[in-house]
């Protein structure tokens, strides 16, 4: 007679797996501190109009590179406009350019891998060597490339990066579509007669979950970033909608009078990047069957 | 009668892990002495790796090593790290088991044996290889001079494994300990490595411990054979006498199960060894054993001389 | 060997085709009439058809592609906006970024390793976590914005360092180094970041390798073992990272070109693509998916040769 020793033996794999894996993230204070972290950015973002102070564009020219004062907790810039603000108006554009473009880099990055990891034959190699010559244009040429074809814009930014992101969701989707496949249950599955289209949804898709998380965590900050970077050379967010890459190409000129013009938003890229990393890595590492803790 | 080489007491051994604690060796004391081959016996899990590799301290950091081991006048338990290196691959060598993995992919056969020579015995690099070469033909590599610069994995099982007794005998040791050298490897090739193993023990008189759970190995070279069982010794003699007189009921059980010709049935031991994270304060042995009583549940037996030079732990030893 | 070396190179000079025709229909698919780019102010029909004939813009486009390629292999790359070469412009420009990125590689491969290998020795104590967060930190941040503030900070406020422009090596090597310390530190530590992180792992799994415990089993000292046995294998794995990195690298370069003020390639790419120069665009893409990929073969060769698993097909014996 066995004896069920708590509530864990009763759930299915896949439940007591998650259940493992919320206990072990719980045991690494630094990956909840990023998911506090990122949390609030993304919460910042979708409530800016009522969490920001002012309104982004809001000039006040008896207020020009202003100090951090009460007023202006974080100064103002060079258009008297408050910088607190702008930055919290700027987490929209580059939170959503972040998430939506490891979106686009997961719908088009997970389907490609997975055909190439299953199917093998002869669409592997074609599909490794049409990623590797994706690879070959730097995501910033592509993205370059892109704005002066369609000019650019916040939208064309995304597209750039997303597709800039996608080899890295083909190559892991393969990885683990490789391995997947070789699971017994999938054998067995085969074995029994079922579909692709029934393996794949049911069988391998849901257990590849984990690692694309982890991917896509790693992936935000890179897409924050690099909107970052294409707004800076004004290939992204046209002024004078704020973002924070728009941001510090404006604080260039003011570099010797108000560095804090290029501090504050510096900062707020480096805090939400480092915050979704912190994340990701927590994660990876509490999915890995290597470490015991 | 030879000198004692190695005089080990009172060894234990604990991991402690995230997972629990595991007693792997309980308070185990054996001595060798020189030029003898001394076979270590048992089912996998009963320690006796971990037991030898203690001595040259190459367990893992969550080991717990307590007792001693005394070698040439120093306590290998509690020598200094400068003293250690200075033994280990010179005056004791260790053979792994898994020839696969336990040489460096990224280096020539040959340098991984000269590397030693270097380190231990002060030769330059050429002197190094041109020995490296010899040792090779020692251990009967066919073509060593060509085999001396390939990688490991260019070479088969059975070479890679003569490779590492090559590296293993380089600065002739005192004692070349040999942890299942054979169980990796096809049952022909088994045969070459026991014959090498016979001639270092003729030619170079050094002392061996050959781990393993093969009782049929044993039998073609050792002098002497501990059993162990859960850690603890379960019985010690020579080896003819043991085969001939087993006493305990466990080595009565491994000799059972030996394929021979005319017995039609293999005789199980039913039960699994079991994994234990505090000695058992009785016969560890005592779930599985046809002879076990209120005694053996309740005491632990300690090691007795049931015959000359024969010992056994039991309550109830005897051939059947 | 030679078959094996055959092969990558075979492969890379197909992916070098496809990406020539990429860029060429890319550059192909820019809005705006070439003809008219190309003539000026003028914009008579006829003279337009005229320049069209000239440049062989009224090719059908595989026709356009073979004539393009046979100049690109002439070394012709066209000329620009204002008439001057393409080729010539990149020639002069390239060594400039190529200085910028081997100092950014030297410097952020060597932080990385020594890093990786010191966390991974030392793992679990106080000098890993500082080491690994340290390197977190290293990815998190926008590496232009470290550029910005190490201006402030090391040309404004201490002027130590020059903030920014280039004076090439031949004129004066010590003006040249010192103009390109900042951007190649802001350039590799996002590179050391990542090595650090690769170099951590596979150090840790090599030191948990059976062979390693051979290595102590044979007495050699704690330096040998982590040094010469762990360190090797991990190279390997560590060397294809640094490979896979330099696409990030170019863009980098482009960036930290572009705050520090020099006029590198990377800032040639910008400014082509802002004047919609197509001839300068056509060759500065194309000579960087193919130094791309040239590299990744490079990086390739270099895994086989400390790989001597790849390199050396097992006999049968």
């Amino acid at each position: 007679m066995t004896v069920v020793e708590d509530a864990t033996d009763l759930l299915s794999p896949r439940a007591r797996r998650r259940r493992l894996l919320r206990k072990r993230l719980a045991r690494r204070p630094f990956a909840l501190l990023g998911f506090a972290v990122a949390a609030i950015f993304i919460l910042a973002a979708i409530f800016a109009p009522w969490v920001a102070p002012y309104s982004a564009s809001a000039t006040d020219f008896n207020a020009v590179l202003a100090k951090p004062s009460w007023d202006h907790l974080l100064g103002t810039d060079e258009l008297g406009r408050d910088i607190l603000s702008r930055i919290i108006w700027g987490a929209r554009a580059s939170i959503q350019a972040g998430v939506l473009a490891t979106c686009l880099a997961m719908a088009i990055g997970v389907p490609i891998g997975l055909v190439a990891g299953y199917y093998r034959g002869w669409i592997d190699p074609v599909i490794s060597r049409v990623t590797d010559v994706v690879l070959a244009f730097p995501f910033l040429i592509l993205a370059v490339g892109l704005a002066a074809i369609m000019g650019p814009s916040l939208l064309n930014a995304t597209i750039a990066l997303g597709v800039g992101a996608a080899p890295g969701f083909v190559r892991v989707a393969r990885g683990e579509t490789l391995a997947l496949r070789e699971e017994d249950y999938v054998r067995a599955a085969i074995a029994n007669g079922a579909g692709d289209t029934t393996i794949i949804f049911r069988h391998i898709v849901p257990n590849m979950t984990s690692t694309l998380l982890v991917q896509a965590t790693v992936t935000i900050p890179a897409a924050i970033i690099g909107e970052a970077v294409l707004s800076f050379l004004g290939l992204g967010v046209q002024p004078p909608t704020p973002s924070w890459g728009v941001m510090l190409a404006d604080a260039q000129s003011y570099l010797s009078q108000a560095p804090r013009l290029a501090v504050y938003p510096g900062l707020a890229i480096f805090f939400c990047a480092l915050a979704f990393n912190l994340l990701g890595d927590g994660l990876r590492d509490a999915l890995d069957p290597r470490t015991t803790r | 009668m030879a000198d004692t080489l190695l005089d080990v007491r009172d060894l234990s051994v604990r991991f402690e892990t995230d997972d629990g604690t595991t007693q792997a060796v309980d308070e185990l004391s054996f001595t060798l002495a020189e030029g003898e081959v001394l076979g270590v016996v048992g089912e996998s899990g009963c320690g006796k790796s971990v037991t030898m590799l203690s001595l040259l301290r190459l367990l893992p950091p969550t080991a717990e090593v307590s007792g001693s081991a005394r070698f040439g006048g120093i306590d290998l338990l509690a020598a200094s790290s400068a003293q250690l290196k200075r033994i280990r691959g010179r005056e004791i060598s260790f053979v792994f088991q898994e020839p696969m993995t336990s040489l460096n992919p990224s280096f020539t056969v040959g340098r991984q044996v000269a590397e030693v020579l270097q380190r231990h015995l002060g030769y330059s690099r050429k002197a190094a290889g041109a020995r490296a070469v010899e040792l090779l033909d020692l251990v009967r590599i066919p073509a060593p001079e060509s085999r001396v610069d390939e990688y490991p994995h260019q070479l088969s099982g059975g070479m890679r494994q003569r490779v590492m007794i090559a590296i293993a005998l380089a600065c002739d040791p005192k004692i070349l300990i040999a942890d299942e050298p054979t169980t990796a490897l096809d049952v022909t090739i088994q045969a070459g490595i026991l014959d090498l193993m016979r001639d270092i023990r003729d030619r170079l008189g050094t002392a061996i411990v050959l781990i393993t759970h093969n009782l049929g190995v044993v039998a073609d070279i050792a002098d002497r054979v501990i059993v162990m069982y859960a850690g603890r010794k379960a019985e010690e003699a020579p080896v003819h006498e043991l085969y001939e007189h087993p006493q305990h009921p466990y080595t009565i059980g491994l000799l059972g199960a030996i394929p021979r010709r005319g017995v039609d049935r293999l005789q199980e031991i039913p039960g699994l060894v079991p994994r234990l994270s505090e000695p058992l304060p009785y016969c560890a042995f005592a779930e599985r054993c046809p002879r076990a009583d209120r005694r053996s549940r309740s005491e632990v037996p300690q090691l007795r001389e049931v015959r000359p030079a024969h010992l056994v732990a039991c309550f109830h030893p005897g051939s059947e | 060997m030679g078959g094996f070396l055959l092969r990558k190179v075979g492969a890379a000079l197909v992916v070098i085709v496809l990406a020539s025709m990429l860029v060429f229909l890319g550059v192909r698919a820019l809005p705006g009439d070439p003809a008219l780019a190309l003539g000026g102010e003028q914009r008579d029909p006829e003279v337009l058809a005229q320049i069209r004939h000239d440049y062989g813009l009224d090719q059908p486009l595989p026709v356009q592609y073979i004539h393009w390629v046979g100049h690109v292999l002439r070394g012709d790359l066209g000329t620009d906006q204002r008439k001057l070469s393409v080729s010539h412009t990149i020639v002069t420009k390239l060594p400039i970024t190529l200085e910028l990125a081997g100092l950014a590689i030297v410097f952020g491969s060597a932080l990385g390793i020594l890093a990786g290998v010191i966390a991974a020795v030392r793992r679990g104590k106080a000098s890993d976590y500082a080491a690994t967060t340290v390197a977190l930190a290293g990815l998190s941040v926008p590496h232009f914005w470290l550029g910005l503030l190490m201006i402030v900070l090391f040309a404004v406020d201490l002027h130590w360092l020059p903030a920014g422009g280039y004076v090439p090596f031949a004129q004066d090597p010590l003006g040249n180094l010192e103009h390109m310390v900042m951007p190649a530190i802001v350039l590799g530590a996002g590179l050391s970041a990542v090595v650090m992180r690769q170099m951590r792992s596979a150090m840790l799994d090599s030191l948990n390798a059976d062979y390693v415990r051979t290595a102590r089993a044979k007495g050699l000292s704690e330096r040998s073992v982590v040094g010469k046995h762990a360190l090797r294998n991990s190279l390997i794995t560590v060397t294809t990272i640094i490979g896979l990195q330099l696409g990030a690298l170019i863009s980098g370069a482009v960036i930290t070109e572009q705050i520090f003020g020099i006029a590198g390639f990377g800032r040639l790419t910008i400014d082509a693509v802002q004047q919609r120069d197509y001839a300068l665009i056509q060759g500065v893409v194309l000579v960087v998916a193919v130094g791309y990929v040239v590299v990744n073969l490079l990086v390739d060769i270099a895994y086989s040769l400390l790989n001597p698993r790849i390199r050396i097909v097992a006999r049968p014996s």
